[in-house]
């Protein structure tokens, strides 16, 4: 069974109705991009609107199953990375990763893995992605990093992450890192922001 | 163990959707195993199962759905869209097939900019009537579409039916001489040699609760004496000390059908085809809840050939029936599947898409 779902079907269909209507490639194509692109446009709109700006003020859907927290949607998404470790050192960088989450209760986690452990990332609540290993690459070793390279900035830009954290090689969080996760609920409670955060956990 | 580049035989990028089951991975790594050495296959999939691929040496990729992500389907398009077009242009496959019933926007773009990539879509039929029609514009994506038999196409009434495609029988991952015989499979899942036992695999439920249809299955085997297996590991739990319940995790468990004596099954396509193809006296019980997979109708062909048992409910007086019926006329329905089975589909599979790779075999 294919992932169908009818609602988002529907919206699908609404959406390639959209993209016939007259104009809309000049307005993709042109108009948006030339709105998107003016300075003075950018500057009048954070002059008029000021919208808010930084963690917690934007909703969007991610997986958060495992955060008993009101308004899961707000909080911002980390993607850990875990490479080149082995089975062992997955499982207490997952034991380390839990343990954080629970007690911050502060981010949504993507865990980028180059070993097969996909269900383990899952079933410690977090979204689990991957990179081929260097020992299973037959290319020449520079492809492999590049490979690495693009497949990082795809994690970031994919699951639009608010911060990334490389885990060391004993399965550890850098302190600094762990720092900034921990501050991540003070900055959404910051004064100024008119969106409504997840209150502190218990 | 993935091996993503490498070697100098073109590449056969085989793409599964996600799914609730592991089907279309399955239906890929038939077809992948069946290439030859001309072709390399390498599996993109949107299944964190992928992994199990490894053990038939087929290089493997993950790709998070969306289902996985938790993000709306028009965000993770992107995703998507950018994975598979860095795959693409990094293997350059020959062939690309994908294997699903609603092909990801996105997938036309990283075909188009590959140009030497010849595209297929590999579409399961017995879809449900008037479901999913406006999917088959997408076969414009593609240069062909492979459509793996059903032994109930005689009675699919899909929009699938009438269409453009090349048709093979159907497909399973393993052929009947790759099975293990009953002591080898019992011994290779753990499973006591002897007395009879029966695969319960109706997805997620209650084995406490005779309301619910994994519950009745159990409950009614369990009266007539038959130890029950199950492949979810929170069915198993439920069942705490109880040793008549027991657990099985192994891939592929078409290759240890032979350990059980009956099943009661779900009627997805592989599970169907597999039961059948190889013997096993099944009792299907369909999964109405799929949103396309016409497994009521499958069922009940097969059982109208005189196949298997069907039912469509095993909560009640009638699954006490048909629990006895499985037991009593399982076998010879069982033994009349097996001398219908046209042959494994997933050889000719490999055949179309070695020839569309331009690879004579």
């Amino acid at each position: 069974m294919s992932p169908y779902d009818r609602r988002a079907d529907r919206r699908q269909r609404f959406a390639a109705r959209v993209r016939r209507l007259p104009g809309y490639r000049f307005t993709v194509e042109e108009l948006l991009p030339r709105v998107r692109g003016s300075r003075v446009l950018t500057d009048i709109v954070w002059r008029v609107f000021t919208p808010p700006h930084g963690v917690g003020v934007a909703r969007r859907s991610f997986r958060a199953d495992r955060l008993q927290v009101p308004e899961p949607d707000l909080l911002p998404v980390v993607v850990f990375t875990v490479l080149g470790v082995d089975a062992a050192t997955l499982d207490r960088a997952l034991t380390t990763l839990v343990a954080l989450h629970e007690e911050t209760r502060a981010f949504r986690g993507v865990v980028v893995v180059d070993r097969p452990d996909l269900v383990a990332v899952r079933q410690a609540g977090f979204v689990a992605d991957h990179i081929i290993p260097a020992e299973d690459w037959y290319g020449a070793a520079e492809d492999h990093t590049a490979y690495v390279g693009r497949r990082l900035v795809s994690a970031v830009q994919g699951f639009r992450a608010w911060y990334v954290v490389h885990l060391g090689a004993d399965g550890t969080v850098p302190e600094r890192d762990e720092l900034v996760i921990r501050s991540i609920r003070g900055a959404m409670s910051a004064p100024g922001s008119r969106t409504p955060f997840p209150e502190a956990p218990a | 163990m993935s091996r993503a580049v490498g070697g100098d035989a073109p590449v056969v990028l085989l793409v599964s959707s996600n799914g609730a089951g592991m089907g279309h991975l399955t239906r890929l790594l038939a077809y992948g195993r069946r290439l030859g050495t001309g072709l390399r296959p390498h599996i993109v999939s949107l299944s964190q199962a992928v992994p199990v691929v490894a053990a038939y040496d087929v290089p493997w990729e993950y790709l998070p759905s969306a289902q996985a992500t938790g993000m709306d389907s028009g965000e993770w398009r992107w995703l998507f869209a950018e994975r598979m077009r860095e795959a693409v242009l990094r293997l350059r496959p020959a062939v690309l097939v994908f294997d699903g019933t609603h092909p990801y926007s996105g997938l036309d773009d990283a075909v188009a900019a590959s140009p030497g990539t010849r595209a297929v879509w590999s579409r399961r039929a017995m879809w449900k009537p008037r479901h999913n029609s406006h999917q088959l514009s997408k076969v414009e994506w593609f240069d062909a579409v492979l459509e793996p038999g059903d032994l109930a196409a005689a009675a699919d009434r899909g929009a699938t039916v009438g269409t453009d495609a090349h048709r093979v029988g159907p497909v399973t991952l393993l052929d009947p001489e790759e099975c293990s015989d009953r002591a080898g499979a019992r011994i290779a899942l753990g499973l006591p040699p002897d007395g009879p036992l029966a695969l319960v695999s109706l997805g997620a439920g209650n084995i406490n609760d005779t309301s619910d249809e994994v519950g009745a299955a159990v409950s009614a085997l369990g009266a007539r004496g038959v130890g029950v297996c199950v492949t979810q590991p929170s069915i198993a739990e439920q069942a705490g000390s109880r040793g008549d319940v027991h657990l099985v995790r192994r891939f592929p468990i078409s290759q240890h059908l032979a350990a059980f004596d009956v099943a009661v099954a779900a009627a997805g396509y592989n599970s169907f085809h597999e039961h059948l193809r190889f013997g096993l006296p099944t009792l299907f019980v369909p999964n109405d809840e799929t949103s396309l997979d016409d497994q009521v109708t499958r069922a009940e062909h097969a059982a109208a050939r005189g196949w298997a048992l069907s039912v469509r409910t095993l909560t009640g007086p009638a699954g006490d029936a048909a629990v006895d019926a499985l037991l009593d006329r399982g076998p010879s329905l069982a033994e009349a599947a097996r001398a219908a089975d046209p042959g494994n589909g997933a050889a000719d599979a490999a055949a179309l898409l070695g020839e569309l790779a331009g690879v004579v075999r």
